[in-house]
């Protein structure tokens, strides 16, 4: 009962405050506007190959890299001739070329030799420089008449039925948890808020538990992350992610990060005595675990140890890491409750340890009183 | 009126070398309006805080009915705390606020809402039931504070500095409010108001540094300075001829009390009206003059200059 009046009661608060409750449900559909449009591109690109023939068997090569496709028929390459050695250092080095591939006469009755160039920073050169490597050693192989018994098949991996994947696909679980994580600095902020106003005070000598107290607060956080990520989901649709095959494990994943989140906020809550300190606190915890899960870039990590046959490292230990892969997965290939099990399973007791942790520091650390029925 | 509700026994509280309650120990009763009185600083604020739970004293022990705070659970239905800061939910109405700290006292909805409803209009709040807390003045968020201490019907009604800030008309709107509630509960008030602490409450504590003082009724304490009105007289003249003045107007009466506080003189002696055309005469013989008179009973003020050498206000 007192659960749920506090829960109103924070609810209430935040609907009569329109610049929080924009900047809480706005920010997360920003970022997907921002990421949804800048990274529109095909996941499968097509790469601007410059190209430098010293030797005629070479055009047999280019024409060769010419014809490649992806399987839904995009070439894979698209090749132009270079003038100069300044022009394709300077298309190297603004990325407007991916990489250059030299063709010289080759030796002891090998047509030709070649050499790849770029940027070794640039994920394009990564890419395209692996493919060519792999597809030009095979053709040279081929025309002297060499075959070996393996040959590389490129098939792709089952996925759900996107009309064409973009990078966005590939950034999206990583924003839906961002989106997630940015209920800590909002959760820390109505803590924070009581400290400031001293309305805590009033809750102290009513002698509500703080287990009631912040359940309470909790319920109304879940309450506003349904909303967030009904929003984004529905988001990403307009976006052209069809992701509905893994709704529930997707929603559900979402929302074990949810509460993990409103966990890690009754823990800043615990240090912050109004509310600047609160989002400026809770800014950074949401960066730091952002980062740690990998969220906006892979995080390279080693094994500690194996558990249920899945590799455990340091950054395990955040809820939003399992979160994290667990998105990827329903996301990205439809993966299924039960083929994600693990990771949600993992994500709901770690959110519920960050949880009751934020709840006990915070009756240790505020809530405590002289009066035993306060504590 | 003898049953003692709530009871102190040797409270202390220390803040690093500065002794805020010193071995404070009172019986109040019920349905009385006790009032502490006391200069800012003096202790009022910490003891009303160990009193209701909020701080843990040093030494010495809170009763309620006989049975210590620190054992019980229910204190906190039986309580009610006005803080002297305005503690509001800025973005919740007047009503909103009152039904939830209702419901954190464990009272139903329905009962919450209900009473809230009437201390609404008990304060005079009812037309703004629906405002939030922001948009009243500071005198309605005063009156709106008073009322969040009473939602749960508590049994002590524990008042710190209620009437500061206040407007005129909201500070009679309180002081009524606070009368009413005599009888019905027990209030204990903090105030450094002898005017407040004079009307309203049946006794009154008064400390300073930490420490009680004395402690009765107001006609008790302003008994033990001494019987009789004060007569007041502002004196024009040189110090010389004030200082004469004092000595004169001493003579006229040996058993009256006389001091001197730069330009005023008071003079605390029974029937004053008819002793003034003495006192005018002595002024005069000494060569001053009265440029302001005015007779008035003894006042708590009085009382706690006698006790500390020092004025209220000070």
């Amino acid at each position: 009962m007192k659960t749920l009046s506090v829960a109103r009661k924070s609810l209430i608060e935040l609907l009569r405050e329109p610049m929080l409750l924009g900047m809480v449900l706005l920010t997360p559909l920003a970022f997907l506007l921002v990421y949804g449009f800048a990274y529109q591109t095909p996941h499968l690109k097509t790469y601007r190959v410059l190209t430098t023939v010293n030797t005629e068997a070479g055009n047999g090569a280019v024409e060769y890299l010419r014809t490649l496709r992806y399987p839904d028929g995009r070439s894979i390459f698209t090749i132009g001739p270079a003038s100069d050695g300044a022009e394709i250092d300077s298309a190297l080095r603004d990325r407007t070329a991916a990489a250059h591939l030299a063709i010289d006469p080759g030796a002891d009755g090998v047509p030709f030799s070649y050499t790849i160039r770029g940027d070794a920073l640039s994920a394009d050169f990564l890419s395209a420089s692996a493919t060519l490597e792999s597809r030009l050693s095979q053709y040279l192989l081929d025309s002297v008449g060499i075959h070996l018994p393996v040959r590389i098949a490129e098939n792709s991996i089952p996925a759900l039925s996107f009309s064409a994947r973009t990078e966005f696909s590939v950034y999206a679980p990583g924003l839906l948890v961002f989106a997630i994580l940015l209920l800590i600095p909002q959760t820390a902020l109505l803590l924070g808020r009581e400290m400031r106003t001293r309305t805590i005070r009033r809750l102290q000598l009513s002698g509500v538990s703080s287990f009631a107290y912040l359940g309470g607060i909790g319920v109304s956080q879940l309450v506003m992350a349904v909303v967030q990520i009904a929003l984004f989901l529905f988001g990403l649709i307009l976006f052209g992610l069809d992701y509905t095959r893994a709704l529930v494990p997707i929603f559900l994943a979402s929302f074990l990060t949810a509460v993990s989140a409103v966990g890690a906020g009754l823990i800043v809550g615990c240090f912050v005595q109004n509310d600047s300190q609160a989002v400026n606190l809770g800014a950074s915890v949401t960066m730091l675990q952002v980062f740690v899960s990998g969220s906006f870039f892979p995080m390279p990590t080693s094994p500690l140890f194996h558990l249920f046959g899945h590799e455990i490292a340091w950054n395990d230990i955040f809820p939003a890491t399992h979160a994290m892969t667990a998105l990827q997965q329903a996301v990205t290939y439809g993966a299924d409750l039960g083929q994600i099990g693990f990771r949600l399973a993992a994500t709901a007791a770690l959110s519920a340890v960050f949880f009751l942790l934020g709840a006990f520091l915070y009756k240790w650390k505020v809530m405590r009183a002289a009066i035993p029925s306060m504590s | 009126m003898n049953d003692i509700v709530l009871q102190t026994t040797n409270l202390s509280k220390r803040f690093g070398n500065i002794e805020a309650v010193k071995n404070l120990s009172l019986e109040i009763r019920a349905g009385e309006i006790f009032g502490f009185l006391g200069p800012n600083g003096a202790g009022k604020t910490t003891s009303i805080n160990m009193i209701c739970g909020l701080m843990a004293p040093d030494s010495g022990e809170v009763l309620i009915h006989g049975k210590s705070i620190l054992g019980d659970g229910g204190i906190t239905r039986r309580v009610g705390v006005c803080p002297q800061e305005i503690i509001l939910w800025e973005r919740l109405t007047c009503f909103e606020q009152l039904v939830f700290m209702g419901e954190m006292y464990g009272l139903p909805a329905k009962t919450a809402r209900g009473r809230s409803e009437e201390l609404l209009k008990e304060m005079a709040l009812e037309e703004k039931r629906n405002a939030q807390a922001r948009t009243l003045s500071g005198g309605l968020q005063r009156r709106l504070n008073l009322i969040m201490a009473l939602v749960h019907d508590p049994e002590i009604v524990i008042l710190d500095e209620p009437e500061a800030g206040l407007d005129p008309q909201s500070r009679v709107r309180v002081r009524q409010y606070i009368q009413s509630l005599a009888r019905r509960k027990t209030v204990i008030l903090t105030t450094h108001n002898m005017d407040e602490a004079d009307r309203v409450a049946d006794r009154i504590a008064i400390i300073d540094h930490g420490e009680l003082l004395r402690m009765g009724t107001p006609a008790e304490l302003k008994r033990t300075i001494g019987e009789g009105d004060v007569v007041e007289i502002r004196l024009a003249g040189e110090a010389s001829q004030r200082e004469n003045a004092l000595a004169a107007v001493r003579q006229t009466d040996p058993q009256a009390d006389v001091r001197l506080e730069d330009d005023l003189l008071s003079v605390r002696m029974l029937n004053a009206v008819t002793h003034l055309p003495v006192l005018m005469e002595a002024i005069n013989r000494a060569g001053a003059q009265a440029a302001e008179m005015r007779i008035r009973e003894n006042t708590l003020e009085d009382v706690f200059l006698q006790l500390t050498g020092r004025r209220l206000r000070e």
